[in-house]
């Protein structure tokens, strides 16, 4: 029972936020020596197991580090060519580490506007009146759940199979987008969210909207915007009131939490 | 519960058969590029899937559903492909599917060597059969008509 992923689809298409929360995937390392009992191809700048699964490593798996040297993309870290590395016979004893190759940044660009065209197409081909796009795939592994929202902002979430609630999940990212990033005054729309802690938001302070630097439910000081004395004042939160609220410790005005 | 459509793919992408029982909406473009939408979008989720697990798959894509339905997807290893199209309350009918390939298919269709492979299925015998193990499912609404 798991998230896996959260991706967050603006309404062009483009990738704004994206989180992972998996331990690293099953990976298997093994000594070889000189004929290489696997076949390797290079395929999508990514060294590939092609053919020869055997002990958990399987065929789609990539190389991930040599003699416990990571390799990136075709090279290793210490920039040689890893098909030409595995290819010289001096090179032997070698320990390669295989996995599932992970995901890079510009990967999950693509991942993302390919899901877009892909919720479209599945509207365009329901045989029913009045279909959304793509709400829920499921496969063996794991099930992907997209809400899509009025102005077309789409949350992906990747869940176990079994895992339950994401329905309510979707609608609390939602809420967290409009509360953290779109009442943010610095974050410009359909743009990458930058996240960060203590973040600006936008509060109900001395009568008026304010800006606080940080969400008005976290613990520590918020700055309130009553610029009393020519600067921003400080405001703290009160636990002890029920509901907690924030005190501004110039104008004294609360702030709902 | 309803059966809107089936489809049934061949590995490089032909339409080898295809029927509709409820179906409310077309998809407003010819028949033959209705079929090569479908075929290029199940590609399309099949790559996409593979690249997003976290894990190593093995059924892969199972099914998908929208607000109003739910398409449910079977690969054998050669490649056919069978796709059904449901209403949202069909849970998994992975056993029907792949007993439409291995009852029907295989059977009327594979067997026989009147069928040329890789083309449109003519024969009216795996028509008629699919036609009536499709209107005897549980699921099979006989309300709709």
């Amino acid at each position: 029972m798991a998230i896996f992923s959260v991706y967050v689809v603006n309404k062009a298409g483009g990738l704004i936020y994206q989180l992972d929360s998996y331990a690293p995937r099953a990976e298997a390392e093994k000594t070889f020596s000189y004929p290489l009992d696997l076949l390797l191809k290079l395929h999508d700048e990514r060294v590939l197991v092609a053919f020869g699964q055997r002990d958990g490593i399987r065929v789609g798996h990539a190389v991930l580090a040599i003699n416990g040297m990571d390799v990136n993309g075709r090279y290793t870290a210490d920039g040689k060519e890893v098909l030409e590395y595995l290819g010289n016979p001096a090179n032997y004893p070698v320990s390669i580490r295989f996995g599932r190759p992970r995901l890079t940044s510009n990967e999950k660009l693509m991942l993302a506007s390919m899901f877009h065209s892909l919720f479209a197409i599945g509207s365009q081909l329901s045989p029913e009146q009045g279909s959304s796009g793509i709400e829920m795939l499921e496969t063996d592994t794991f099930k992907l759940h997209c809400y899509q929202t009025l102005t077309g902002i789409k949350f992906v979430v990747l869940a176990d199979p079994r895992q339950a609630g994401i329905d309510s999940l979707l609608r609390k990212i939602y809420e967290i987008y409009s509360d953290f990033a779109l009442k943010n005054p610095f974050y410009s729309l359909e743009m990458p969210i930058r996240a960060c802690r203590g973040k600006a938001t936008v509060g109900w302070c001395s009568g008026t909207w304010t800006l606080f630097t940080q969400p008005s439910w976290t613990l520590g000081p918020s700055w309130c915007g009553c610029f009393v004395g020519g600067r921003r004042q400080l405001c703290w939160l009160h636990k002890s009131l029920q509901p907690p609220r924030r005190l501004c410790s110039n104008c004294s005005a609360w702030q709902w939490c | 519960m309803t059966v809107h459509n089936l489809y049934l793919f061949d590995r490089n992408g032909v339409c080898l058969h295809y029927s509709e029982w409820h179906r409310k909406k077309q998809a407003g473009i010819p028949k033959e590029e209705e079929y090569k939408l479908m075929y290029g979008m199940l590609f399309s989720i099949r790559s996409f899937v593979s690249k997003m697990s976290p894990l190593d798959m093995k059924d892969g894509f199972l099914a998908f559903q929208t607000s109003r339905y739910k398409l449910h997807y079977y690969e054998t290893p050669t490649g056919i492909k069978v796709v059904m199209n449901t209403d949202l309350g069909v849970g998994s009918i992975r056993d029907v599917l792949h007993h439409i390939y291995s009852a029907l298919y295989v059977e009327l269709v594979v067997k026989n060597p009147l069928c040329p492979l890789g083309q449109t299925v003519q024969s009216e015998l795996f028509r008629s059969r699919l036609d009536s193990y499709v209107r005897s499912l549980p699921f099979f609404s006989a309300r709709a008509g």
